[in-house]
């Protein structure tokens, strides 16, 4: 060992992001995924840039028009540009799924690893609590939420958070439970470590990246959630672009126009698919024991 | 060795340390007084399962939580009973006070933190040091432990990194906070033989330049012979001697030390067989009447059957649990 190669310590001392995109990249399926959620990453962001028309401005006169230049996905009922509201669907679908992921991964964590790591009565309340959550359908409770505190965009997220936490917690407590038990949690005490300094920079970060899966998974079914709770009118308002209401307003007329249907539902479907190929690729990637 | 080298730096009374299982109540450590002298390298010599290893997790009080207890005797560290302390005193002695290196230096280190970082975190978590500080000692220790390279095998994560070199780290975070005693739990058993002599050298060397008291628990008498001053016996939960090592070695007083010896296999010895102890440690939820020994001893006799032998003075700090030694029992014995 004392001959490390100069190469080999000039990669490791390289930045983390680099090793684990390496790794991303032998994986065709992972890769797809990560260029596809960064392309949508950037349109999000630039969805008023990019947009080629409104998504708000009507042209009643050629509704329904299918794909044609220059609306290349064609006309909605209200002949408005299909492609510019995709466009902009993205950014709400974008915001409603990073915002739930990351809200219920931090509740997911806090309870998670408490739980886990001091047992006894506080595993008891918190888990009965994660139960009580579980036993509901989630999307029938999301629901029901979203018809008491009524549609919006930050009522989504809420309702969704409510609903999706307790898999993380579930996750990261048994993560918890395993971890605590290894040798250098027992080494960590003997050099005196306390309890939430070991929660912190031990049990965590390495409860975590078995969590990173769950949490691009969860970025999927929460665009799905959203899209869902859109479809059935408790979602985003109406006339702000979502890819559920585009999905609603287009089933009404899938025989004269099926562009709507077919381009929204399929822009659904891809992204949910490229999140969870994403998320399978990441946790190989994410394993610095599988990085040799 | 210093002046005060008389001086007792650890001293376990009585110790008794049981363990709760499914199938009974294990005595792990039954009765058990070892005393460990300022810069005193002393060996806690054993069987598997032995309890050599409750006995210093018993001092850590890092017992398996909720099943392992300590139900009797003291520990005394620097004058202070250790088995007295809250929690959250013994997590100020563990690290800065006293270190704890294990078996498995691989399972011992976080596998997703950098070893610097692993180094850091021991020494802040003691001392208020800033990080650019602790750092920079961080690559004095792995120098100290002989790995010249510190920069580079800071920034290593532990996978990447051989075993002895592991073993190393580990010392350097035990060192990290300049404690008085380092307790090594079979701190060679998983490596190379030839990789076993430079971390035994490491040890030594440690104890020669900072004058730290190491307690050393091995099942290898090879081991104690080349580093340890004095050696405690342990055998089924129970000191069944104690000596000076030389003494130990030219003289043993218990059957069991006698055997364990015989069982080192050494060069100038006839290559047929290797001796062994018969049989195996007891089963120490049921530990036998009498002498816990006299199922495998050669020379037991009746009385060993009935009596629970008492450690018995044979020469200058020499001590041994046998009735051989004790002269009321004068029976024939060899």
């Amino acid at each position: 060992m004392e001959q490390l190669g100069k190469e080999e310590v000039k990669e490791t001392s390289g930045s983390e992001l680099r090793t684990v995109l390496r790794s991303l990249r032998r994986s065709r399926t992972a890769t797809f995924g990560l260029i596809y959620v960064i392309a949508l990453v950037i349109v999000a962001i630039l969805a008023p840039i990019i947009s080629p028309f409104d998504p708000y401005a009507q042209d009643l006169p050629n509704r329904l028009q299918p794909p044609s230049f220059p609306h290349i996905l064609g006309l909605d009922e209200f002949g408005r540009d299909v492609l510019s509201r995709l466009i902009h669907g993205a950014t709400i679908s974008m915001q409603v799924g990073l915002e739930v992921v990351l809200l219920s991964l931090l509740i997911g964590v806090i309870v998670g690893a408490i739980s886990g790591y001091y047992g006894g009565w506080a595993d008891m309340v918190c888990m009965r609590v994660a139960d009580i959550f579980l036993a509901f359908p989630s999307l029938v409770l999301a629901i029901g939420i979203m018809a008491v505190i009524g549609p919006s965009i930050f009522n989504v997220v809420l309702s969704l958070v409510v609903v999706s936490w307790p898999y993380y917690a579930r996750v990261i407590r048994s993560q918890t439970i395993t971890l605590k038990k290894m040798d250098f949690i027992t080494a960590a005490r003997a050099m005196g470590a306390s309890g939430r300094r070991i929660l912190r920079t031990h049990i965590i970060p390495n409860a975590i990246p078995p969590v990173i899966i769950l949490a691009t998974l969860g970025m999927g079914s929460a665009i799905l959630a959203e899209a869902g709770l859109s479809f059935l009118g408790l979602g985003v308002n109406p006339p702000t672009p979502s890819w559920g209401i585009m999905v609603a307003s287009g089933r009404d007329y899938i025989l004269q126009a099926p562009h709507m249907v077919i381009s929204s539902g399929l822009i659904i479907t891809i992204t949910v698919l490229a999140f969870n190929l994403l998320g399978d690729g990441l946790r190989d990637a994410l394993d610095p024991r599988l990085r040799i | 060795m210093t002046l005060d080298s008389d001086k007792v730096l650890l001293e376990v009374r009585n110790l008794k340390t049981y363990i709760e299982t499914s199938s009974g109540l294990v005595k792990a450590v039954d009765d058990v007084s070892f005393d460990v002298r300022k810069g005193e390298i002393v060996g806690l010599v054993g069987e598997s399962g032995c309890g050599k290893t409750m006995a210093a997790l018993s001092v850590m009080r890092l017992l398996p939580e909720p099943y392992g207890k300590i139900v009797g005797g003291s520990i005394y560290f620097d004058g202070q009973d250790l088995t007295k302390l809250s929690e959250g005193e013994m997590r100020a002695i563990r690290g800065s006070k006293i270190s704890i290196i294990f078996q498995d230096p691989l399972t011992a280190l976080n596998p997703i933190m950098k070893i610097g970082e692993q180094i850091v975190e021991a020494i802040v978590s003691h001392q208020q040091v800033d990080k650019n500080e602790a750092r920079q000692r961080a690559i004095n220790l792995l120098h100290s432990v002989g790995i010249p390279d510190g920069k580079v095998i800071a920034n290593q994560y532990p996978f990447r990194i051989s075993g002895g070199m592991r073993q190393r780290v580990m010392i350097a975070i035990a060192l990290a906070c300049d404690p008085t005693l380092l307790i090594a739990d079979e701190p060679t058993t998983n490596l190379d033989v030839s990789i076993q002599a430079q971390i035994l050298e490491v040890i030594s060397d440690i104890r020669r330049k900072r004058g730290i008291s190491v307690l050393l628990i091995t099942h290898n008498l090879g081991l104690v012979a080349w580093l340890c001053d004095r050696v405690f016996v342990m055998y089924a939960g129970k000191i069944v001697e104690q000596a000076p090592t030389e003494a130990l070695f030219t003289n043993p007083s218990h059957p069991y030390t006698e055997l364990l010896l015989k069982s080192v296999p050494k060069l100038d010895s006839p290559k047929d067989k290797l001796a062994t102890i018969e049989g195996e440690v007891p089963n120490l939820i049921m530990v036998p009447k009498g002498c816990r020994f006299h199922l495998r001893c050669p020379y037991a006799r009746e009385c060993c059957r009935a009596v629970e032998p008492d450690l018995v003075k044979v020469g200058i700090d020499h001590y041994a649990r046998c009735l051989m030694q004790d002269s009321r029992y004068n029976v024939e014995w060899k």
